[in-house]
């Protein structure tokens, strides 16, 4: 159905741009649709009920994508202005984010944080000498200023057993 | 009037306080300087830490690293050509060819002593013009205060951005976002998809860190940019004498009332205070050819324009309840947190607050002036951290902040979701800061539009009978059509440019 002229065309067409507003589009549709389950108080006029204020938002986003669109077609880009980095690196960081944030409280701060603070680095490209170093030095940092000093109930499990 | 002021002086008289600014004005200096960090990073950062701190020290912690992070982009401008803040790439301009000629010690002086000048003048005019403002606006209702809210919105969505739309979109991202959980009037739930993690609503700590700082942190990390920052020119001690700094009083005055009366304007902030007053100076001066290879006056009028918005942003937050930049936006949810709400009424039941603030932004100008002069060093050794240790560092930090708010995990994955949310955002050209202002609005808009339609029975026609919410309302049209026409004219010159 699509040929590589299709892909090519919205590609010069601002594409990444194109994609974010039909998202947005999408989203929004969906959006209207949930607050349509919304409930509303016996006795409340329905316009002006809970889904009134998050319709009207949705409205105006599908609005505004569409002349999102309409702008990036009437302009012509040439290219999209968006400029990527080594972009696989970013979804890799989150997905170390995310695993401390899921192991955190089953594992302790200093044993999640020891896993994710060395890969963090090490995706940003710091040598492996300067890794151990931050991390030992940040280690220190949370249980002295955080833990202590803050009182910041972060969890230890089984290390204040293991350090009597 | 004086007994205010005294109730305000005396919050300030705790060791905490004194220590707090201290500690904020050098942090903001950091934060400042340090090259993809910026003063709203900072203060996202230290949010979830005030909590254990009381509402004085906290704000006071809190304005000093606001008013430390807007002098601190010029230490990199002028020593390594490398603008800390959007600001500091106009102080650049002049400043980094005085350090070229051997006079880094000069322009680092003439940056911090115009940059206090500035914050003191604006300052001044917060104390005069805040109270009669405060005063006007006490009798707002719902409906002005709606009208109120959309105008601030618009004026921040069509300014900020080059792309009006984008700015529009991210400002009803903004919106949307704050409609998560329990809805306000009924307590119904919304978006919350059995989530008990959303029913409270997303934490305004959660979604600043990961507008902030996680955001920042993928894009450090995707821009691979490893080397150190540091300056090759030699570094001098030599500075500008007080007499004469004299010398620079006109550029300082006219500098400083640009600075402050766009620093009141919602969306201009200190970037274009630094650009309108440098232009200004720069036709005013009769060395103007002198302006790009080194004048002081060039340097003289970035930083005091962009120190002096600091002041005239607190104008509207204060009296209105309305921010007008990333930086007011964060500290208007900080004070909320604290169970302090700016607008009219602050200066009625919380007079030592309103005056304590008023302080602080006195004092704390005088101690970045006497850390600025004296660490001067220490600034530059101190941003020689390389980013992607920093970016590793941002994350620890705040997730630590996310997590020790509400003691939830729940907490931790909302910052990332709207890091990611930031991240994409911030890729595509949309702006942040208006954003940011929907959220913190959200609940204002939406209350005040609610409660206006219940008393006119459902009609809309109230907020176009009452004049000052038609005024807002026209003002706010206005911005659009101005923005409109402003990115029709862009396209236009860039059209003709790509068929040159």
């Amino acid at each position: 159905m699509f040929n590589n002229k299709t892909f090519i065309f919205l590609k010069n067409m601002g594409g990444g741009e194109l994609s974010v507003a039909l998202v947005l589009i999408l989203l929004s549709l969906f959006g209207w649709w949930e607050t349509t389950r919304f409930e509303v108080d016996p006795g409340m006029v329905k316009t002006m009920g809970p889904a009134m204020f998050p319709q009207i938002l949705f409205g105006g986003i599908i609005i505004f994508s569409t002349f999102l669109i309409f702008q990036i077609l009437i302009n012509k880009s040439k290219r999209s202005e968006v400029v990527w980095g080594k972009w696989q690196k970013a979804p890799l960081a989150a997905v170390i984010m995310l695993f401390q944030a899921l192991t955190f409280e089953e594992l302790s701060t200093f044993v999640s944080a020891g896993i994710t603070l060395p890969l963090l680095l090490w995706i940003a490209g710091v040598r492996l000498k300067i890794i151990i170093i931050v991390t030992l030095i940040f280690m220190i940092f949370v249980y002295f200023f955080f833990i202590l000093a803050l009182r910041v109930p972060l969890p230890m499990q089984f290390l204040p057993t293991l350090l009597g | 009037m004086l007994e205010n002021w005294l109730l305000g002086i005396g919050q300030l008289g705790q060791w905490q306080v004194v220590l707090a600014m201290f500690a904020g004005v050098a942090m903001g200096i950091v934060v400042g300087a340090m090259p993809g960090l910026s003063g709203p990073t900072g203060l996202a950062l230290m949010i979830p830490f005030t909590y254990i701190l009381s509402p004085i020290v906290a704000i006071v912690l809190l304005i000093s690293i606001y008013v430390g992070a807007e002098y601190g982009g010029s230490i990199t401008a002028i020593t390594i050509n490398t603008p800390g803040t959007p600001s500091g790439a106009i102080t650049a301009i002049d400043g980094y060819p005085m350090t070229e000629a051997g006079q880094t010690g000069r322009a680092l002086s003439i940056s911090i002593m115009s940059s206090t000048t500035g914050g003191v003048f604006s300052t001044i005019c917060l104390v005069l013009f805040s109270i009669p403002l405060a005063q006007f606006a006490i009798a707002f209702g719902p409906v002005q205060y709606f009208a109120l809210g959309i105008f601030g919105l618009t004026i921040v969505a069509s300014l900020v951005s080059g792309n009006w739309i984008k700015g529009v979109i991210a400002a009803l991202i903004g919106l949307l976002i704050e409609t998560i959980g329990a809805e306000p009037m009924t307590g119904t739930q919304r978006f919350t998809f059995g989530q008990p993690a959303l029913w409270e609503g997303i934490s305004f700590v959660s979604a600043m860190l990961g507008l902030f700082a996680i955001t920042e942190v993928f894009l450090i990390i995707e821009s691979e940019v490893k080397t150190r920052l540091k300056s090759r020119a030699k570094f001098t001690t030599e500075r500008i004498s007080w007499r004469e700094f004299a010398g620079l009083w006109k550029t300082l005055s006219i500098s400083s009332v640009i600075g402050t009366i766009i620093g009141v304007m919602p969306g201009a902030g200190a970037s274009i205070g630094s650009i309108v007053a440098y232009n200004e100076a720069k036709r005013i001066s009769p060395n103007h050819e002198k302006f790009g290879k080194g004048a002081p006056e060039g340097v003289c009028a970035s930083e005091t324009a962009n120190n002096a918005t600091v002041g005239g942003a607190l104008v509207p937050l204060l009296t209105l309840g309305v921010p007008g930049s990333g930086s007011t936006a964060i500290l208007l949810g900080a004070l909320m947190l604290h169970n302090i709400s700016p607008g009219p009424q602050l200066f009625v039941k919380n007079p030592d607050i309103v005056y304590g603030i008023f302080t602080t932004l006195f004092l704390a100008n005088f101690v970045m002036l006497f850390l600025g002069l004296k660490f001067i060093r220490l600034w530059l050794k101190v941003v020689e951290v390389s980013p992607p240790i920093l970016a590793a560092l941002i994350f620890s930090v705040a997730f630590i902040g996310a997590f020790s708010v509400g003691g939830s995990v729940g907490d931790v994955v909302v910052m990332l979701i709207i890091g990611v949310l930031g991240y994409v955002l911030r890729k595509f050209k949309f702006p942040l800061i208006p954003l940011v202002i929907g959220l913190v609005l959200g609940e204002l808009i939406e209350i005040s539009l609610r409660r206006a339609l219940i008393l006119s029975d459902g009609s809309f026609q109230v907020f176009f009978t009452d004049p000052i919410s038609l005024g807002l309302l026209i003002a706010a049209a206005l911005s659009l059509i101005y923005a409109i026409v402003r990115d029709i004219r862009a396209a236009k010159a860039k059209q003709k440019f790509e068929s040159l």
